[in-house]
């Protein structure tokens, strides 16, 4: 593309280059951080960088407006947005907060943006909105929407029908409203251009003809994941047609599948020689794991979270043939013993999540995990780098030999069950071990801490969590120092998110230009008031302030507020367009 | 709404003045008569809200620490997993049941017993049943965040597609919008039927005891049992807003 553009003067040789020598150089530049550093550099690479970035990555979606992006890069084609805070996943942001998306459409089709590709995290999306984006870009061809809400299947026919060169559809883990109509149907019989397909998340059932034809006509389908109403016969067809897959979710099973279905899904599955990843299995009775022996040596992902039924032996039966598998994500049905054989079997093992298949205890059985899980895995996996471990227990002692065993941690989130819990051996805190983990694991980035914990460990992840971006903080610490000790050692704090502990006024107003170097900070049911809350307001105009209500029916009566009063959760996050107009309201910005 | 001689909201849990609630909850109701457009409030009308302190411990470091199956939003489980797992464990339940009961459970007799196993403190599994359907169902209202949430959990249990133990052919059952010939509604702690919908959520899940989907012919003759009822519920803010 020719452009007139005069670059000044500067010391720089690199200015004597035409321009379009510098945009070859930056589209060798992929990651946003590295392009928004470019940006700075003087006003010739700031226009350059522009107009050649076509993905922008936005983690506050009321950070910045839809107008203000378009104007600043008018040739964007990936837009990846991310709306209600981390929290919004366990309940604890009313379901109306905002995080719309239909302004953002609104905008880019307005502008005439060729938008290709839209990846949503914890939006609300609408029928409307998703109509609107069907019908505005005519080269779009990725749709991912994780965690988002508020669309039915209908929303998703108009995305079928409309987009012409769809290529990637991918679900995960929305609350859609399923009208259990024909949305599959709405595929044109021309549409072939599909590669990756999930609606494992839809809970209705699915037109099982429609599904099969429009995998049939998918030559480039490489990601295929059904939801639980697609049976085991009927599987058994789509990988038929489509052995070139590479990650399969699986739906419903029967419990006690006929012998003849049974070896016809093994037949399938053994032409999967390119199968990598596997997941889904939500209803599903043990030997239909079984079927899929064939290919377990070439699985690099797996995913059984969802597999309530199966027993930890079923699990530990397969997993053991998975020697090749990078990421794991399993319930904790598997067990200690389970975890042990994994270590000693999944030497590849670079990421595990341990879910609790019975987080409120209510079955009273002892299949949950322990620390002796963990120091396995720590032990036996030379190239884990990510862990999510629900567990009954953890032990200092424990975590000091994880520590050692690993100090190659990026993410560390260890989930105690039950809040406030110490050392089972030694009735202490965890401070020690997770001080253990900050100290060894340089490189950590993303954290979250659980059991008792005094401030302490605050200091200890202060002092040496240099790397870390986001830090979750559930019932630990004794004072406003453990908060400070976060805030003023952790330089690189990105996402800060605390329940459920004592830190107050004090340490919030501390050093209020912080949160400009940050997204985004959580607290709920903390200490801070909402006289404390209204002088950061005050003191920080770029920074939204807001207070969720826990009385739903309206606004805090100005005249009737106690300053005194504490807050229930408050949300701030740094913005360069101001109070948002669309909250709700249970939500006041101060 | 908080008013400077009304108490504040949060430890206590009292609620504004009845009229000022029954004066909002009539205009979002839109005025049609209950049979046409019965429709059962949603989220929409009481936005859910889902923080809360744990309700007996005025600080987590209080004697007792509060146990993972009484605080709001712990264990960090996504709620998409938690609903799909709360499922299972119904259903596991269901079967329990099934094996250990004798086969002429009435109704009535069940949630008794299932309640002493089910329903220990801080559980949040109440029963359910359906008019015309033999066997109930369990669900944790702890895994729902909203009226939508919950209704929609219920008509897959109901609809037959997993199919157990339901096996009639039946319509979608669209609970909380009044299309269909059912309406859900549920006992409350003084063993009252109630219309749900009435009360914003998180009153309502602590309050339920269980669930039944009920015809909706049956469903007026509640009403004018309540509004006879409703004199003696001068503190209970809950109202029944359909005309019979």
């Amino acid at each position: 593309m020719n452009r007139a553009i005069k670059s000044r003067l500067s010391t720089s040789e690199m200015n004597y280059f035409p321009d379009e020598v510098i945009e070859h150089i930056f589209d060798f530049i992929a990651s946003h951080r590295d392009r928004n550093s470019i940006s700075l550099v003087n006003k010739s690479w700031h226009k350059i960088e522009r107009y050649s970035r076509h993905q922008v990555f936005i983690g506050n979606c009321y950070a910045i407006s839809p107008e203000r992006l378009i104007r600043r890069f008018p040739c964007l084609r990936s837009l990846t947005l991310k709306g209600k805070p981390h929290f919004a996943d366990f309940n604890l942001v009313p379901h109306e907060w905002g995080g719309f998306l239909h302004p953002w459409i609104d905008a880019l089709a307005k502008g005439r943006v060729g938008l290709e590709e839209l990846r949503l995290k914890r939006m609300v999306v609408s029928d409307e909105s998703l109509e609107l984006l069907s019908r505005s870009f005519v080269s779009f061809k990725s749709l991912v929407l994780v965690s988002c809400d508020g669309f039915t299947t209908d929303g998703l026919a108009s995305v079928a029908a409309n987009c012409r060169h769809l290529r990637e559809l991918d679900l995960q883990e929305n609350e859609i409203d399923d009208h259990r109509g024909q949305w599959l149907n709405c595929f044109p019989d021309t549409c072939t251009t599909l590669v990756s397909l999930n609606f494992a998340c839809l809970k209705g059932e699915t037109n099982l003809a429609a599904l099969e034809r429009l995998v049939a006509r998918s030559p480039n389908l490489k990601s295929l994941k059904v939801n639980r109403a697609v049976p085991l016969e009927a599987l058994t067809r789509l990988m038929s047609c489509a052995p070139q897959l590479v990650d399969l979710g699986v739906g419903c099973y029967e419990n006690e599948p006929e012998p003849e279905s049974f070896a016809k899904l093994m037949a399938a599955i053994k032409k999967c020689t390119l199968l990598r990843s596997l997941s889904g299995f939500s209803e599903v009775a043990p030997v239909c794991l079984t079927a899929f022996y064939p290919i377990c040596e070439n699985l690099t992902s797996l995913n059984l979270s969802y597999a309530a039924e199966l027993q930890g032996n079923h699990l530990i039966e397969f997993v053991q043939f998975c020697k090749r598998v990078q990421r794991l994500w399993i319930l904790d049905s598997i067990g200690d013993k389970g975890l042990e054989i994994v270590a000693s079997s999944c030497k590849e093992l670079q990421e595990l999540r341990v879910f609790p298949s019975d987080p409120h205890d209510e079955e009273d059985n002892n299949t949950a995990v322990t620390e002796v899980g963990l120091v396995a895995i720590s032990a036996g996996c030379p190239k884990l780098h990510s862990i999510l471990y629900f567990c009954k227990q953890m032990t200092n002692e424990a975590l000091i030999t994880v520590a050692r065993n690993c100090p190659n941690f990026i993410r560390f989130r260890l989930c105690i069950l039950e809040p406030n819990k110490p050392d089972p051996i030694t009735s202490q805190s965890l401070d020690e071990g997770f001080g253990a983990i900050v100290q060894a694991c340089k490189g950590l980035r993303r954290l979250s801490v659980s059991g008792l914990l005094t401030d302490k460990v605050f200091l200890y992840i202060g002092m040496y969590a240099e790397q870390l971006e986001m830090l979750s903080i559930a019932f630990a610490g004794d004072t406003d120092k453990g908060m400070l000790y976060v805030l003023n050692g952790c330089k690189k704090l990105r996402k800060l998110e605390i329940r459920d502990s004592p830190f107050g006024n004090a340490a919030l107003l501390a050093d209020v230009g912080k949160y400009e170097t940050m997204r985004s900070l959580w607290m709920s049911s903390c200490e801070v008031t909402l006289g404390g809350c209204k002088r950061l307001a005050r003191n920080a105009p770029w920074l939204n302030v807001e207070i969720i209500n826990e009385n739903e029916s309206g606004r805090m009566e100005r005249n009737e507020e106690d300053e005194r009063e504490k807050v229930d959760r408050l949300y701030l996050y740094r913005t360069v367009v101001g109070t948002r107009r669309d909250a709700p309201p249970c939500v006041t910005i101060l | 709404m908080l008013g400077g001689s009304e108490p504040e909201l949060g430890k206590t849990n009292l609620l504004p003045a009845e009229s000022e609630l029954e004066l909002r909850l009539g205009l979002s109701l839109g005025g049609g008569a209950w049979r046409e457009r019965g429709r059962i409030l949603t989220a929409k009308d009481f936005p859910s809200v889902g923080s809360k302190r744990a309700a007996d411990s005025s600080s987590h470091h209080g004697p007792s620490p509060p146990r993972s199956s009484q605080v709001v939003g712990w264990p960090p489980v996504g709620s998409h997993r938690m609903n799909s797992l709360a499922n299972k464990q119904a259903m596991k339940a269901e079967q329990g049941e099934e094996e250990g009961k004798k086969k002429a459970m009435k109704e009535d007799d069940g949630p008794k017993d299932v309640s002493v196993k089910m329903n220990v403190q801080g559980s949040g599994f109440v029963k359910v049943n359906k008019d015309g359907v033999g066997i109930g169902r369990k669900v944790d209202m702890r895994a729902h965040s909203s009226y939508q949430n919950l209704a929609q959990t219920l008509e897959e249990m109901f609809f037959g597609m997993t199919g157990a133990t339901s096996m009639e052919k039946v319509k979608p059952l669209r609970l909380l919008d009044g299309s269909s010939e059912f309406v859900l509604t549920y006992e409350d702690k003084e063993g009252d039927w109630m219309l749900v919908g009435d009360v914003p959520w998180r009153m309502f899940i602590t309050s339920v005891k269980r669930l039944r989907i009920m015809g909706t012919s049956e469903a007026s003759g509640l009403a004018t049992r309540h509004q006879e009822q409703k004199e003696r519920q001068r503190n209970n803010p809950v109202k029944l807003l359909f005309k019979s």
